[in-house]
């Protein structure tokens, strides 16, 4: 196998001893060793704390945000995390020019509390390829089946690959096409079923706003789910169906589905669920492939002078 | 009884301070507050916008009208500037320490007053005036951003100057056309003023930054921490110790506070 | 206090009785997560290590009313919120149960006792199931809470093969046993309560404990806050899925002429928790928050109220979406200050 780590502990090394880029995120080890986090280095020495792994499971992108202003950013980067970048440019957060995209294919990654339930301890170590995983605790070794033991947000990854890229770790794999299997299974429920199912979900909600901090395409400065008066914060059902509808509608149109949100969720609601409505509903209603990835097209976000429906207040 | 359910109270009259500070004389509906000491707060409500603690600006006797002066400045504080008199409010309190008077016996007395920080001092001064025997000399140095916006105008150029052996200075940092006072900050104006730091208990309430220089002030001119007061406002939910908001080090500022040293003062982390 | 045999089987038995006495919750697989829910005819789900949410939010609502009010401008009426109803929580971890303890010390405190809360905790009893197996996230011993720890519950069962050992711990925790009747053998030896005495708690190890208050303090100014910052997201997972985090708001809803005033959990986490109205923020920082949220636990609680606002849960680590695991700072911190 390549070994990525040592390469990109390289690259990072160079980018910042160069002065190209004053931070450089990417992940190291986690007090948990199933469980890397976010990280940011800034001095070319510590470079080799950089780790990567099949547990590096958190997004990336929202983090640039956090280190922007001091300088120009380098970034591991997987498939979501080149959308969600992508997202951020396209959203004027961040300009491309002063981002460094390492780009390495991924073949997703391991939840750490499915692996341990197949395993039966924690795991230290995994691999995962394109037919199963690997997982390992000591000299034991047991091989799952992807589905069983990745994280929900990358088994309906079809984005192997950042489309930004100024350094590649490894070749680019190919995109693919998303199917909403879900989404169609649950417009197949009556409307009763699909208010049971997300009544079920919504009233373990917290609150806890993880879901819009985590979320490349939630980055206003000021949000209206602060707002009391926007907002209400009690939390009986009708006000935990307005808080989630209204995230998913505020970020309908410029969702990447990297499944940051419902990956940070404590509760574990599924919000990709949501997202991906939209996303499917976008697909079919304006016949764009790929609405998840950024692009000059943005049926939500754009508007045109021969809009059939005009302007708003316009009288026609 | 719930800590946290105010009793229901009527606003009895309403002055207007300045543009933006009122003072709001407030009756409960049902017996009366316990005896309150300067420096204590309340809390008041108004239905369906939320609460705020506010210093209560009286001087407690029997028949002592229970007064708040609010400046406008947040939701609650906006919504009490839109009542007017007769319209019901909520008030739980009395709050907090307060201004430790009884071991300042024999002393002399500086009150240093920036804008609504006056409110507080108030309270204290009118205390202190009404035991003025067992006090040495009392001096009161207050200021503002503009002539207009001197709150409390009667006390502060009538009744308090005609005490016996007090004085008031006022200053503003900006003149209109009308004033003729002295035009400066109150920190560079209390140090011009050289007051005596021997025997003197000093006291200053206001903006965060008028008291930080004006602490320092205090310091060159001799006084030592133990012998200056001042009173710390942080956001509150509960003003019973409980919702943790106010907290600094180990010490909440609605129960432990808000009147503090500056001894104490030096004694807290800097999350304030 | 003696022990008691419950044979596995007659677990729904027991159940069942309580459910008929109070309302009965515990925790319970809802898609996959487990929460604590009102338990109905479904059986409790007993995994290693905690439930996703906390114990608290069956004693402290994450919104509870206060008081209702009705009128206008000019006249108003107070009507205090409802007097809380008896429930019975099973399956809770001892954890949880002591975090009962730290909670009820903060708000239940004279002379402003949280009223809403000290009912419910009046109303509520608590059997708790002792861990015979540690989460992965679990780090309780360095907390100096025990796998078999009793303090908070009133009934402890010690799960053995096949049976539980049961444990009356309080008079009502008694009144339990008893109205369990025939449904309890007496027990033979309380070998399986030493051996939840003696479960392994890995992540506990090495976690300093002399002096960490002081040491923390000592830390107030170091970079590493920040550096923590940065990867923190501002969110109030961490707090919100705490078993002794208490902070909360009060606010008003208003329908008509109709309102109520709630108080509900709020995350000192949240940039907006002590932003003043006229814009000074003593909080300005994640770096500052998340260091208040620390020394608050570990140094200001324990020094007004004599112990720890950790009870070794370890759900923020779980809960985080970045791996803010409060004992993973506690060994940073040691690395960082050393």
């Amino acid at each position: 196998m390549t070994d990525y780590q040592g390469l990109l502990r390289g690259i990072a090394r160079e980018l910042l001893s160069s002065g190209q880029v004053a931070t450089f995120i990417g992940f190291k080890a986690g007090f948990d060793p199933c469980r890397p986090v976010p990280h940011f280095v800034r001095d070319a020495r510590r470079a080799d704390t950089l780790i990567v792994s099949a547990f590096c499971g958190a997004g990336l992108a929202r983090h640039v945000l956090e280190a922007i202003d001091d300088g120009p950013v380098g970034i591991l980067a997987r498939g979501c995390d080149g959308l969600g970048l992508e997202r951020l440019i396209a959203d004027g957060r961040v300009a491309r020019e002063r981002l460094h995209v390492v780009a390495m294919a991924c073949r997703g990654a391991v939840d750490p509390d499915r692996a341990r339930r197949i395993l039966g301890r924690v795991p230290e170590r995994a691999e995962v390829d394109d037919e199963g995983v690997t997982l390992m605790a000591g000299d034991e070794a047991r091989r799952a089946p992807r589905d069983s033991c990745l994280l929900e947000r990358c088994l309906g990854c079809v984005d192997p690959s950042p489309r930004l890229s100024d350094t590649r770790l490894g070749d680019p794999l190919t995109p693919g096409q998303r199917d909403f299997g879900a989404v169609t299974r649950m417009e197949a429920l009556p409307a009763e079923g699909r208010y049971a199912f997300w009544s079920r979900q919504f009233r373990r909600c917290l609150r806890c706003d993880a879901c819009r901090n985590v979320c490349p395409a939630c980055s206003c400065r000021s949000c209206s789910l602060d707002d009391p008066e926007l907002q209400e914060r009690t939390t009986g059902l009708a006000e935990q169906f307005g808080f989630h509808f209204t995230r998913a509608y505020h970020v309908a149109g410029r969702c990447v589905a990297c499944g940051e949100c419902q990956r940070a969720c404590p509760m574990n609601i599924p919000l990709s669920l949501l997202n991906d409505k939209f996303l499917k509903d976008i697909r079919d209603l304006f016949g764009i492939a790929a609405p998840h990835r950024p692009a000059d097209i943005e049926p939500l976000a754009l508007y045109r002078p021969d809009d059939p429906e005009g302007w708003r207040g316009e009288i026609r | 009884m719930n800590s946290l359910v105010p009793r229901v109270a009527t606003i009895s009259a309403i002055r207007e301070e300045t543009p933006d500070v009122r003072t709001f004389t407030v009756q409960p509906d049902t017996g009366s507050l316990s005896p309150y000491r300067p420096g204590q707060c309340a809390m008041l409500s108004m239905f369906g916008v939320g609460e705020a603690m506010i210093s209560i600006t009286s001087t407690w006797s029997p028949d002592t009208p229970l007064e708040f002066s609010v400046k406008r400045v947040g939701r609650v504080t906006t919504a009490l500037h839109q009542a007017e008199p007769g319209h019901k409010v909520g008030i739980r309190g009395p709050y907090g320490n307060s201004f430790p008077v009884e071991q300042w016996m024999g002393q002399s007395l500086l009150f240093v007053g920036g804008g609504i920080g006056l409110a507080p001092l108030r309270s204290l001064i009118n205390h202190c005036l009404a035991r003025r025997s067992e006090f040495g000399r009392v001096d009161i140095v207050y200021g503002a951003r503009t002539p207009r916006d001197l709150c409390f105008r009667q006390e502060l150029f009538e009744s308090w100057p005609k005490v016996d052996g007090a004085s008031v200075q006022v200053t503003v940092d900006a003149a209109d056309a009308d004033w003729q006072g002295p035009v400066a900050l109150v920190p560079p104006f209390l140090e011009q003023l050289r007051p005596e730091a021997a025997g003197t208990i000093a006291v200053t309430c206001g903006p965060p930054v008028m008291i930080r220089y004006t602490l320092e002030a205090l310091k060159r001119l001799g006084f030592p921490d133990d012998r200056v007061f001042t009173t710390l406002e942080l956001k509150m939910q509960c003003g019973v110790g409980k919702c943790g908001r106010c907290s600094i080090g180990s010490k909440y500022v609605c129960i432990d506070g808000p009147v503090f040293s500056c001894a104490e003062l030096r004694q807290l982390p800097a999350e304030y | 206090m003696t022990m008691m045999l419950l044979p596995g089987e007659r677990l729904s038995g027991l159940l069942e009785r309580l459910a008929a006495e109070a309302r009965l919750y515990g925790p319970l697989a809802v898609d996959g997560t487990v929460v604590f829910e009102e338990l109905g005819c479904n059986p409790p789900t007993i995994e290693p290590g905690c439930p996703a949410g906390s114990l608290k939010s069956l004693l402290y609502h994450q919104t509870d009313p206060v008081f209702d009010f009705e009128g206008g401008y000019t006249d108003i009426a107070l009507r205090a919120a409802a007097p809380p109803v008896a429930q019975v929580i099973f399956g809770v971890r001892p954890c949880d149960a002591v975090g009962l303890d730290r909670l009820g010390r903060a708000l239940a405190a004279e002379p402003f006792a949280d009223e809403r809360y000290r009912q419910r905790r009046e109303m509520t009893t608590v059997l708790t199931v002792a861990c015979r197996e540690a989460g992965p996230h679990c780090f309780c011993r360095a907390m100096g809470v025990s796998p078999a720890d009793p303090r908070g519950s009133d009934v402890v069962l010690y799960p053995a093969d096949g049976h539980y050992l049961l444990e009356a711990v309080t008079p009502r925790g008694q009144d339990v046993r008893e109205s369990a009747g025939k449904l309890l053998d007496p027990a033979g030896d309380d070998a399986a309560r030493m051996a939840c005495r003696e479960t392994l708690v890995l992540r506990a190890a090495g976690l300093a404990r002399d002096g960490l208050a002081a040491h923390l303090e000592a830390a107030f100014h170091h970079p590493y806050w920040d550096e923590l910052a940065q990867r923190c997201l501002g969110c109030g997972a961490c707090t919100f899925v705490c078993p002794t985090c208490y902070c909360f708001a009060m606010f008003d809803i208003v329908r008509g002429t109709r309102g109520r005033r709630l108080r509900g959990w709020d995350s000192c986490q949240f940039k907006d928790y002590s932003l003043m109205a006229g814009g000074h923020n003593p909080q300005p920082t994640r770096g500052s928050r998340i260091r208040r949220r620390l020394l608050h636990k570990l140094s200001r609680f324990p020094a007004i109220h004599g112990d720890w606002a950790c009870v070794g849960c370890g759900r923020c680590g779980a809960a985080c979406p970045v791996g803010l695991h409060l004992a993973g700072v506690l060994a940073e911190l040691e690395e960082v200050l050393s």
